[in-house]
């Protein structure tokens, strides 16, 4: 009974002890470890803060790298976002149609955003050479002795129109192939089975039949094909015209060597083969066609290397615009079809575009250059007549889009509209003119104030000694006229801008392409001034002997007159142009903003 | 009546018990003790991190917005620079940042014109001391950046930390 009452009570003390140390411990540590964890926890926070603007900060000048290094096109609009990852991320918002451009950048690390916002413009510097561009329509330079002085880019031919004109350029030229359209396609169901041709006597070579549906040039084929070890003989594919029913191969339209280290070896697998084609004229619509894939170095007598071959894919039923025959070379060689058989193939009509007897001080490159003389490297596939050989490992130039988009000219119309609408307008002493929408014909004779956007409806005339002077308000901006009508430039008129870096833009709707009533006529016998002339849709001539601009760019032009010069001082940038007018991206401000 | 009486302390057991408490007492009383010292410490270095912090986002973010430095009127060796920030559409402002004589480091707006200083307010915590603000400048080819090198001390725990920012001045592009 003594021990009982005391068990209950025993080891009271050292609890209440241990209990309220245990207390006392957490509180202490509480006291500690809750301020170190929002210390940290805000420290944190800065560095997320800190990363999400060095963030914004480097999408910024990677965007002004880009440009520069002219990996962003002269017009490009649009948003650049640089790779992070872990819950970081960078955009920067692009806007401004040519120059200045805004960046506006945003970082996110974390829950912190923070934004960056720069304005460049094109200014003085080397990060590019500019070009005079020319689209589709090529430019064709007839005038005797007339030269562009600078760089040319056209997606068409260059050209001195077979007049000999010794016209020339004293910087690269550039010819891109223009306007390839895929006509024919027989590519699906692929290699539903298989045709071999080379392999065996009775199948040397194939003709596959087709029609077309527009009156172009062939630019080149495709097939789906592979080999069989080497085949050791040449293989030449043409496309041909018709002979009852069978090719005729007497009336070759293009031709070109198949490149047997181009087609994949067997185990591999087949490849649809590009071949581009030589020589090609116009073909007519519902004609019919053969694309012949011929084996010339076979006779009769030779033996065929049964494992050295080509083999082609097929599909049966599906393509009804022709048909597939091979060729049996037993007795005078027969032709016999295959029946329901077509093989896959597709035929890309288009022209490739050349260099013709106009001179380049420097660098000359397209699919074919014949009768020139260049400064610098010559890289053509096709050649004839020129002062060094071309090199033919390059690839041909691509087209270059233009940098004025439709979404420009309509928002230019509109802030036109906005000053209100006129008719037809005859300026002969000193007026202010802008915004305004002309309906009708504008005629400057005397001096012109632009104050405002312009559009004339119909034809601007700028007679011989009229002036547009671009008002003082436009500072470091740019005026823009847009014409649908025919615009003819005067032999002495004159464009004077505002501030340095301004210029009169005149942007020219019309598609008309005729040497006598063009798009834009530039008769100037001197130096225009601050002007650029842009016709994207229709035909620029440059009759007067000195047509100076600041920029010129359209979808074909013609350079009539003698002894013309086209000078320019921007155009488009490319950083194959190695010399002429340069120019780079300046940064005119760049700060952090609080909000984009 | 042999049984009524409640079993008491032994003298031997009561001596164990309360030497165990004051030993207990006395450990409870030290970890308390170092860990009040341990909590002060913590704040005295939050403190001086919160005004670096606070000072040198600030002045980066001016010196970064600024287009250069007022010669006249800064003494960057001593800590006192007065900056011209441009502002769009309007005339530009100046700023001065500056280490006052009780030790803190102190924002005036800086009239350009007439030299006229408007308090602001003050950049780094009341309980620390800025011992040492240097400014620097470096001038390059294309453009000017400033260096800070600030050393902010706490007077009662003798903490005391160094800290370093550059930054270019932006405005002048």
């Amino acid at each position: 009974m003594r021990n009982k009452s005391k068990n209950k009570s025993d080891g009271q003390v050292i609890m209440i002890t241990v209990v309220a140390f245990l207390v006392i411990s957490l509180a202490v540590i509480a006291g500690v470890a809750v301020p170190t964890s929002n210390q940290v926890k805000s420290v944190l926070d800065l560095k997320h803060s800190k990363q999400g603007y060095l963030s914004a900060d480097s999408t910024n000048e990677e965007v002004l790298y880009r440009l520069n290094k002219r990996w962003l096109s002269f017009s490009y609009v649009g948003d650049v976002t640089l790779p992070f990852s872990n819950g970081r991320n960078a955009t920067s918002t692009i806007s401004g149609m040519a120059s200045p451009k805004i960046i506006t950048s945003e970082g996110t690390d974390g829950l912190t955003t923070r934004y960056g916002k720069s304005t460049i413009s094109q200014g003085v510097g080397v990060a590019f050479n500019y070009g005079v561009q020319v689209g589709d329509g090529g430019i064709s330079i007839t005038g005797n002795h007339a030269y562009v002085d600078g760089n040319v880019y056209s997606n068409g031919d260059v050209t001195d129109g077979g007049n000999l004109s010794d016209g020339s350029v004293t910087g690269s030229i550039f010819a891109a192939n223009s306007g390839l359209t895929p006509d024919v396609n027989n590519e699906s169901p692929l290699a539903e089975g298989v045709t071999n041709f080379g392999k065996t006597s009775t199948a040397r070579d194939l003709a596959q039949s087709f029609t077309v549906s527009q009156s172009l040039p062939v630019h080149s084929i495709k097939m789906y094909i592979k080999k069989y070890d080497t085949p050791g003989y040449t293989t030449t594919i043409q496309i041909v015209s018709d002979t009852g029913g069978n090719p005729d191969l007497a009336n070759v339209l293009a031709t070109a060597d198949l490149n047997s280290g181009q087609v994949p070896t067997s185990p591999s697998s087949p490849i649809f083969l590009e071949v581009v084609l030589n020589g090609s004229q116009s073909l007519s619509v519902g004609t019919t066609y053969w694309l012949v894939v011929k084996n010339s170095a076979k006779k009769v007598s030779d033996s065929y290397d049964n494992s050295k071959y080509y083999q082609v894919g097929n599909n049966v039923s599906d393509y009804s615009g022709g048909t597939l025959k091979t060729y049996n070379i037993a007795g005078a060689g027969t032709w016999s079809s295959v029946p329901n058989t077509d093989i896959n193939f597709d035929v890309i009509l288009g022209k490739s575009s050349e260099i013709a007897g106009v001179d380049a001080g420097g660098i000359a490159r397209a699919h074919t250059v014949r009768n020139i003389n260049a400064g610098g490297n010559i890289y053509c596939k096709v050649e004839s007549g020129n002062n060094k050989s071309c090199i033919t490992t390059e690839d041909d130039p691509t087209p270059q889009g233009f940098p004025i988009s439709d979404a420009n000219i309509y928002e230019w119309r509109e802030a036109a509209l906005a000053g209100g609408s006129i008719g037809s307008k005859s300026i002969s002493g000193t007026e202010d003119l802008g915004p305004k929408k002309v309906s009708g014909n504008l005629t400057i004779s005397g001096t012109m104030n632009l104050t405002g956007t312009l559009w004339v409806t119909g034809d601007l005339t700028i007679d011989d000694h009229g002036v547009i002077n671009l008002d003082s308000s436009y500072g470091t901006g740019s005026g823009v006229i847009v014409v649908n009508g025919l615009t003819t430039i005067g032999t002495q008129a004159e464009f004077n801008n505002a501030d340095a870096g301004s210029y009169i833009g005149i942007f020219s709707t019309s598609t008309s392409v005729s040497l006598g009533s063009p798009a834009i006529a530039l008769t100037s016998t001197q130096a225009a001034g601050d002007v650029i002339v842009n016709a994207q849709n229709g035909l620029i001539v440059i009759g007067g002997n000195h047509a100076s601009v600041r920029e010129a760019t359209a979808y074909k032009m013609a350079i009539t007159g003698t002894d013309s010069k086209v000078e320019y001082v921007t155009g488009l940038a490319d950083v194959d142009f190695i010399s002429g007018p340069s120019g780079a991206w300046n940064v005119d401000s760049w700060a952090e903003v609080a909000s984009p | 009546m042999k049984n009524n009486y409640k079993k008491g302390y032994s003298l031997v057991e009561t001596v164990g018990y309360v030497a165990f408490m004051a030993i207990m007492v006395a450990v409870i009383a030290y970890a308390t003790n170092s860990l009040f010292l341990a909590n002060k410490k913590i704040k005295a270095a939050r403190q001086i991190e919160n005004s670096a912090i606070a000072s040198l986002d600030r002045m980066v973010r001016d010196i970064r917005a600024a287009s250069d430095i007022v010669a006249g009127y800064s003494s960057l060796g001593t800590g006192t620079l007065v900056l011209t920030i441009p502002v769009s559409g309007g005339s530009p402002i100046g700023e001065k940042f500056y280490l006052s004589n009780d030790k803190k480091i102190t924002l005036n707006n800086f009239d350009l014109a007439t030299q006229a200083e408007t308090p602001v307010g003050q950049l780094s915590l009341s309980g620390v001391q800025v011992t040492s603000l240097v400014f620097t400048k470096l001038t390059s080819q294309h453009s000017n950046a400033i260096k800070i090198v600030l050393t902010i001390s706490h007077p009662a725990t003798g903490l005391s930390d160094t800290f370093y920012a550059t930054a270019v001045m932006r405005g002048s592009y």
